[in-house]
C-alpha cells in the first residue's frame, strides 16, 4: 500500500557522500520499489515529523522487493554504481555483501519467507547485487511513502509500519542495547501515528501467537496503548 | 559538564554503534587477512633482444623481504587481491576512529595488548 507523496523543503541534513548514494540510487530507479529501512529512515521521520533528535548509524539498510518474473534481467548493476561512488564490495561470511566506504556500510535485506530451504543470502539478478533474507521486512516493503527532497526522492516505510515492525523484532533481538533503541525509536513515533494507517497495517499481516505476545510485550514496555493492536493482537 | 545519570536512549544507540564498528572491523581485517600482502613486482629481462616480464610479489615476513614469482593466469586474481586489500586497509580507519571515540564517551576502557573490554 502506497501512502501520498511528501515534500520536505530545502536540504535534509546528510553527509555529503550519504546525499550522493541516495540521488545516485534514485537515479536508477532504485526506490521504484525498493525502500530505505533503519535508522537512516528515522532520519526522514526526523524532518518530516520533527520528532526528536536521532543519530544515525554507520549502517545504511535498504529493503529490496524480489522479482515475481522467474528469469529477470539485470536492469541496473548496483554494484557497479556503488564502485563509482567509491564503495568497495566485501563479502561477509556466507558470501553476503556489504558495500563499505568512509566509515559507513551499505546492506540489502529482503523479505524471509520462512521456506525451509531458504539460502543464507539470496540473490537478486535483477540488480547484481545479493541480500540478507530476514523475517517480517513485508511490512516495511508494502506499506511505504515517497519522500522528495531538494534533488531526489527516496522511498521509506510509514512511520506506523517502521512503529509495528520494531515492536515485533524488539523482541526477538539478542542483544539489551538494541532492543533498547529500538524500543525507545517505538516511543518516539507513537507521537505521530495515524490511527488509521496503523490499523492497515495491522490488518495486513497474519501473525503467530507468538509474535501477538511479542507486540503486547513491547507495548507494555513503552506503555502504548491502542484500540487497533488490543482488538486483533491482544486477546 | 558533568552528566550524572547517562540517558538510556543515547547509550543504547551508541553502544548498538559501537558493536556494529566492532563487527565490521573484525569482518574487515578477516577479509584483509584472507588477501595476500605485499606488491606487485614486473621484473623485465632482456635475453637475446627479446625482453621477457616475470611478475614476483614481494612482501616482508619477519625480518626478511621475500620474493615469490607469480605464474601468469594468477596474476589477475592476485592484483585483484592485492587492490582489495589496500582498499579495505583505507576502510577500516574510520571504523577504528568511532570504536576510539565512543569509547572515550561511554568511558569504555580496552586493554591495550589484548583489545578486550575491561571496564566491567
Amino acid at each position: 500500500m502506497e501512502f501520498p507523496e511528501i515534500n520536505i523543503p530545502g536540504k535534509i541534513p546528510l553527509p555529503d557522500h550519504i546525499h550522493e548514494l541516495f540521488a545516485e540510487l534514485c537515479s536508477v530507479g532504485f526506490f521504484q520499489k525498493s525502500v530505505l529501512i533503519g535508522t537512516w529512515a528515522i532520519t526522514f521521520y526526523r524532518a518530516i515529523y520533527k520528532i526528536i533528535p536521532q543519530a544515525y548509524t554507520s549502517d545504511i539498510d535498504f529493503a529490496v522487493q524480489l522479482a515475481v518474473k522467474k528469469k529477470p534481467v539485470v536492469k541496473v548493476d548496483l554494484e557497479e554504481v556503488l564502485k563509482r561512488l567509491g564503495y568497495v564490495t566485501h563479502l561477509v561470511t556466507g558470501g553476503l555483501q556489504k558495500f563499505v566506504h568512509l566509515g559507513y556500510d551499505v546492506e540489502f535485506l529482503v523479505h524471509d519467507r520462512r521456506l525451509k530451504k531458504e539460502p543464507d543470502v539470496i540473490k537478486i539478478p535483477e540488480w547484481n547485487i545479493n541480500a540478507q533474507p530476514v523475517p517480517f521486512i513485508r511490512l516495511l516493503l508494502e506499506n511505504t511513502q515517497k519522500v522528495c527532497s531538494e534533488n531526489f526522492y527516496i522511498r521509506i516505510p510509514t512511520p506506523e509500519a517502521f512503529f509495528f515492525h520494531k515492536l515485533i523484532i524488539a523482541q526477538r533481538r539478542q542483544r539489551e542495547e538494541k532492543r533498547e533503541k529500538d524500543l525507545r525509536q517505538c516511543e518516539a513515533l507513537s507521537r505521530i501515528l495515524d490511527n488509521e494507517r496503523l490499523r492497515q497495517v495491522i490488518t495486513s499481516e497474519r501473525l503467530s501467537k507468538d509474535t501477538k505476545r511479542k507486540i503486547k510485550r513491547s507495548c507494555e514496555t513503552i506503555y502504548f496503548q491502542n484500540e487497533h493492536l488490543e482488538q486483533w493482537y491482544l486477546p | 559538564m558533568n552528566v550524572e545519570e547517562k540517558d538510556s536512549m543515547i547509550v543504547s544507540i551508541l553502544m548498538d554503534e559501537y558493536n556494529h564498528c566492532q563487527e565490521m572491523l573484525g569482518e574487515l581485517l578477516k577479509t584483509i587477512s584472507d588477501c595476500p600482502k605485499g606488491a606487485l613486482h614486473i621484473q623485465k629481462r632482456t635475453i637475446n633482444g627479446r625482453t621477457y616480464t616475470y611478475p614476483y610479489l614481494i612482501f616482508r615476513k619477519g625480518p626478511r623481504v621475500e620474493r615469490v614469482y607469480i605464474k601468469k593466469d594468477k596474476l589477475p586474481e592476485l592484483k585483484e587481491k592485492l587492490e582489495l586489500r589496500n582498499k579495505l586497509i583505507h576502510e577500516i580507519k574510520p571504523y577504528q576512529n568511532r570504536i576510539r571515540y565512543i569509547e572515550k564517551i561511554l568511558g569504555i576502557s580496552r586493554n591495550k595488548h589484548t583489545g578486550k573490554d575491561t571496564s566491567s
